[in-house]
């Protein structure tokens, strides 16, 4: 009898599966016009603003918490908490005076005490915050000493002069300060609310306060995140007003979310290269041009010393046709690099885009290549040129770029590269511990000036510029960020434009693509506003 | 009885204490670590490893971890969900991911009994080529593409199932990945009973019991199903890992926040914890699985009690 009840429950199960599946007709669209929903590729991992680190937490937080400005579609610094700033004389003290009205979601105003304490402890040496070192980016007077526990908290060059008049001092002039505000680092901690959740903070949208132009209303774990619309924003009228909801909803899996989008169930979706072919003619493609490069960082503590020849460097930059690797190798809106500062990422003080002052420094001449090549010969002694070429295997596009390289470097040069494929992790391991000859590697900017990158290729031994060193280079930078042109924005342009050149003329790197970024967005859809550096905004996102 | 259950389930503890040691060993020899970013100076690195007790020895992380998880603390992630208990990550992905399973093992084990008995009884006729046809495909294509070919034709051509796991339509958005995930075990199960079936329909006892008039149902169902069942048993422990592999991608093409999903990521963010969590919840699940298996022999065939016993 048992075994008859057992069968009898299957064969029940497998009815209920059959009704099920016929009664499943009527799935999606019944979302509102006015609530849209946005793919996330990579899941929240945390709502705490002081300790993410990675862009999807970033763009939450931005949501529902506001910073001192925002940044506006062309990536300017425009007012938001803060209705007005004044710098000092020096530029070395930023006074910014907090909006009145402005309030947390439980009604208590916003003040300057709120980005004192959230500034203390971000450097706070108990938080250890991953991103603590942006405080000292910008040179926020003792901020490293407090970092490390040298200084009390309240010796961080921040106070508040009064409610809403909060003042930073800083060691030195920093020409990006003002952009960074929008980032969600810098943004302000109520101490109140956070002492009385401090163990659960930031864990649950009730252990949150906002002050944003969304609140954050549903957080289902691995899943979505749903933001509704803030009336007690002060710019609601300009931010909100047609929106309801914005749902994230985290997918790793493109190929299904081009589905749900072509039914209509997903506004905006981020495709995997090898969708780009299947959806390029659908009316909301889109390319987006992102403000980080990869570039081949060269190890110059190599055991076999050959990546010192100035002449070996210029032979292998040169015989890379980026032009190939960008539209017919990656062909998802990547471009090729014409330097080591990306396109579109920072303008100079007349509003000229970087690149264009700088020009095209990578020019591809596989003769004059080959030239170089028999110099370096004849100076290192050898004919037998070889070495290791690492990248990861993480995402696609550095494992197709690199095949294409070793390709490139054999054709025109005559040299055998090995390829040593790693996982991202132990790529960046490897690198950190300077274990590799020439490897593929990117910097992701987290403010939109040259200094971002430039900073990365003063002398060091750090896995990430390969332990070059250039007295030259380290001279001319202290002068614009800390010395006699640091006050001078046009001289300080000029010497970032200078440095540049100097890099790529002695070959410290070798720069070889932008990133582009596949995506399809509903033509109903306006509003994104994506930035080359810091937080891409969907503050102003809107459905016809 | 119980003294075989309680010999088998302190088997089972000590199995699943290895295996955490080795857990913890192997994620010590993975390259890199949680805090891998480009822009940590030296410093910071050794301030989060300070903070973490990452900077401590093997043994003394290992002991201090399997204290903690004796008292029910995973402890917390580094990456993923940072600062979150790990305890409290992973259950609603596991509930998510159990639910799923089961029920894509349960529907694919009743579909693999009917194909295989339909097939033994309709032995060597269109009915038998077809079912075998059926198993062939089930077995040979992984359920990754079966999940796609759902996703693609039954969800968005004929807009039957959602494509994606949506938590306003639970029982809905389980279809498409639990038909995804019934194909293997599905297959594997008819292939057995096809082949137990024929064997024990032609045995002396059935041939008796059909003698004396039983009716077919009932020597099907109560003789033959019955003897059938042992051998298929056997092969449900590899079926399982099966499933609990195939879920990992099945729940990333549907969408659905299972801990397959939340294991991949954490491996690949070097989030120790969240993946010594995972994998043990997978192991675990794994063993409890061989346990009920060990022990529904013993219900199904008192043989092997009996001499398991007293051996």
């Amino acid at each position: 009898m048992k075994f008859r009840r057992t069968v009898s429950a299957l064969l029940a199960g497998l009815l209920l599966v059959g009704c099920g599946s016929s009664g499943g007709s009527d799935s999606g669209s019944t979302d509102a016009d006015n609530s849209i929903v946005v793919m996330l590729q990579s899941d929240l991992n945390t709502m705490d603003h002081h300790v993410a680190t990675d862009g999807t937490s970033f763009i939450m937080q931005s949501m529902c918490i506001g910073g001192l400005v925002a940044l506006d579609a062309e990536s300017q610094p425009v007012a938001d908490l803060a209705e007005s700033w004044d710098i000092s004389e020096d530029g070395t003290v930023y006074t910014f005076h907090i909006r009145d009205g402005v309030n947390w979601s439980n009604g208590t105003p916003v003040t300057a005490n709120d980005f004192v304490y959230g500034w203390q402890r971000l450097d706070s040496p108990d938080l250890a915050s991953e991103y603590a070192f942006i405080v000292e980016t910008i040179g926020v007077k003792n901020a490293a000493a407090v970092y490390k526990g040298e200084m009390p908290l309240d010796a961080l060059g921040v106070e508040a002069a009064d409610d809403k008049t909060f003042v930073v001092t800083l060691d030195q002039p920093c020409g990006f300060l003002l952009g960074l505000m929008a980032f969600p680092s810098f943004f302000p901690l109520n101490q109140e609310f956070f002492e009385a959740h401090a163990d659960t903070y930031a864990q649950s949208i009730d252990d949150l306060l906002y002050c944003g132009p969304y609140t954050f209303t549903k957080w289902e774990e691995n899943t979505e995140y749903t933001f509704t619309k803030n009336p007690d924003y002060w710019d609601a009228a300009n931010c909100t007003e047609d929106v309801d909801e914005v749902t994230f909803r985290f997918l790793s899996e493109s190929q299904s979310a081009a589905l749900a989008y072509q039914q209509g169930d997903i506004d905006v979706v981020t495709l995997a290269g090898d969708l780009v072919d299947q959806y390029k003619d659908d009316p909301g493609f889109t390319q987006k041009l992102d403000g980080f490069g990869w570039r081949l960082s060269i190890n110059f503590l190599n055991d076999s010393g050959i990546f010192n020849n100035l002449n070996l460097r210029k032979a292998l930059t040169l015989s890379i046709d980026r032009d190939v690797i960008a539209d017919n190798v990656l062909k998802d809106g990547s471009i090729a690099a014409e330097g080591f500062i990306p396109l579109h990422f920072a303008y100079g003080p007349d509003g000229t885009d970087f690149r264009e002052t700088a020009g095209d420094l990578l020019p591809y001449d596989p003769d004059a290549a080959k030239e170089f090549l028999e110099k370096a010969k004849e100076e290192l002694g050898t004919d037998n040129i070889a070495f290791e070429l690492l990248y990861e295997t993480d995402s696609e596009a550095p494992d197709k770029v690199c095949i294409n390289l070793q390709a490139m470097w054999k054709e025109n040069l005559g040299i055998d590269v090995t390829l040593v494929p790693k996982s991202k992790k132990e790529r960046l391991d490897m690198m950190n511990h300077l274990n590799y000859d020439i490897g593929l590697t990117r910097w992701g900017p987290d403010y939109a000036d040259p200094q971002s990158f430039l900073d990365l290729y003063k002398s060091n031994i750090s896995g990430y510029n390969g332990a070059y060193f250039n007295d030259e280079v380290d001279a001319l930078l202290d002068k614009a960020e800390t010395g006699e042109d640091s006050a001078d924005p046009e001289a300080r342009w000029a010497d970032m434009i200078e440095v540049e050149k100097m890099l790529l003329d002695d070959v410290a790197m070798i720069p070889v693509f932008q990133t582009g970024t596949p995506m399809l967005i509903n033509p109903d859809v306006t509003g994104i506003e994506f930035h080359n550096a810091g937080v891409d905004s969907y503050r102003h996102i809107h459905k016809n | 009885m119980s003294k075989y259950i309680t010999k088998r389930v302190l088997i089972s503890i000590l199995t699943l204490l290895a295996i955490l040691f080795v857990l913890f060993l192997m994620l010590d020899f993975m390259p890199g670590s949680p805090f891998n970013d480009e822009k940590l100076t030296e410093a910071q690195k050794a301030l989060l490893y300070a903070k973490y007790g990452l900077d401590q020895p093997f043994f003394i992380r290992f002991a201090k971890y399997v204290g903690a998880v004796l008292r029910g603390d995973l402890g917390f992630s580094y990456v993923l969900n940072k600062n979150k208990a790990v305890t409290d990550m992973i259950k609603g992905p596991l509930v998510v991911s159990l639910k799923v399973g089961a029920l894509g093992m349960l529907l694919g084990t009743a579909l693999g009994l009917l194909l295989g008995i339909a097939a033994a009884l309709k032995h060597n006729t269109w009915i038998d080529t077809l079912c075998s046809i059926v198993s062939i495909l089930g077995v040979s294509v992984p359920s990754y593409v079966f999940a796609l070919l759902l996703a693609y034709f039954v969800g968005f051509k004929m807009g039957w199932i959602p494509i994606l796991y949506s938590s306003k339509n639970v029982l809905k958005s389980f279809i498409g990945p639990m038909l995804a995930l019934a194909m293997s075990p599905m297959a594997s199960v008819s292939r057995f009973t096809r082949s137990e079936m024929i064997d024990v329909l032609g045995s002396d006892y059935i041939q008796l019991v059909e003698s004396k008039g039983v009716r077919q149902s009932n020597v099907i169902l109560k003789h033959a199903l019955r003897n059938t069942l042992i051998p298929i048993i056997t092969i449900m422990g590899p079926i399982l890992v099966n499933l609990l592999t195939g879920s990992m991608v099945v729940e990333k093409v549907f969408g659905v926040p299972g801990i397959g999903t939340m294991m991949v990521t954490a491996i690949q963010s070097n989030d120790y914890n969240v993946t010594i969590a995972c994998a043990f919840v997978y192991s675990a699940m794994y063993i409890v699985m061989m346990l009920i298996i060990d022990i529904l022999y013993g219900v199904i065939d008192p043989r092997i009690r009996v001499a398991k016993e007293g051996s």
